[in-house]
């Protein structure tokens, strides 16, 4: 069960930087826009 | 011959042997002889071994017994210089080979302990939104993604440590079980 919780939070980080890439540049690039 | 005058001439042909073999030897011949029913003035019977032949034997018992310890020794130390003798012909290969073996051991350790440190400054990135000062939302959503999936892979990967050290101490106590029962 837990395990089942901390994959589906490593699918949701990867889909949320996967999505913030697609909305402009890089989120590497926060401290520099 | 009575049975004093065995006692006597063997006693005489074995004087050089010490006190503690002489006492053994005589407590030996009288049980015999008691078992027998010889008493001290009656004769012994022609069938028990002479006197001087008993000696013999005796001597050469003695003899065998005490070089015997003698000759374990020797071998042991031979073994010692051969074991000296390979220990310093392994040098030259024994120690780089120790020295990788530990850097190697090293190395992972610190692999380890980077990854994890990585992942919890992941997870806590969302702090970074504080010190950059803006709140656009791809920025939000980039280091809530970062926190989500560091928290995940730590979720994921913190029980195995337990779970490893566990798995390498049986493993451990298995080797020394194996060795002990062949030694």
């Amino acid at each position: 069960m837990r395990r089942i919780v901390f994959i589906f939070l490593v699918i949701l980080g990867l889909a949320m930087i996967v999505l913030s890439e697609l909305f402009g540049t890089a989120g590497g690039a926060i401290f520099f826009s | 011959m009575t049975r004093a005058e065995y006692l006597k001439k063997l006693k005489s042909y074995l004087k050089n042997i010490s006190e503690e073999d002489m006492a053994d030897l005589l407590v030996y011949y009288e049980e015999i002889f008691d078992e027998l029913g010889i008493a001290d003035t009656d004769l012994v019977p022609s069938h028990i071994t002479g006197p001087k032949k008993a000696a013999l034997e005796v001597l050469a018992e003695i003899n065998l017994r005490s070089k015997a310890p003698e000759k374990l020794k020797s071998a042991e130390k031979k073994n010692n210089w051969l074991i000296i003798l390979l220990v310093i012909l392994a040098v030259p290969v024994g120690i780089p080979f120790a020295a990788m073996v530990i850097l190697i051991a090293l190395g992972l350790s610190m692999l380890i302990l980077a990854v994890f440190i990585g992942l919890v400054l992941m997870a806590l990135s969302p702090l970074l939104i504080l010190m950059a000062g803006t709140f656009e939302m791809r920025q939000i959503v980039f280091l809530f993604g970062c926190s989500f999936l560091g928290i995940g892979l730590l979720g994921l990967f913190l029980p195995l440590i337990p779970q490893a050290y566990h798995a390498l101490s049986r493993w451990i106590s298995k080797r020394v079980r194996i060795e002990r029962a062949e030694a």
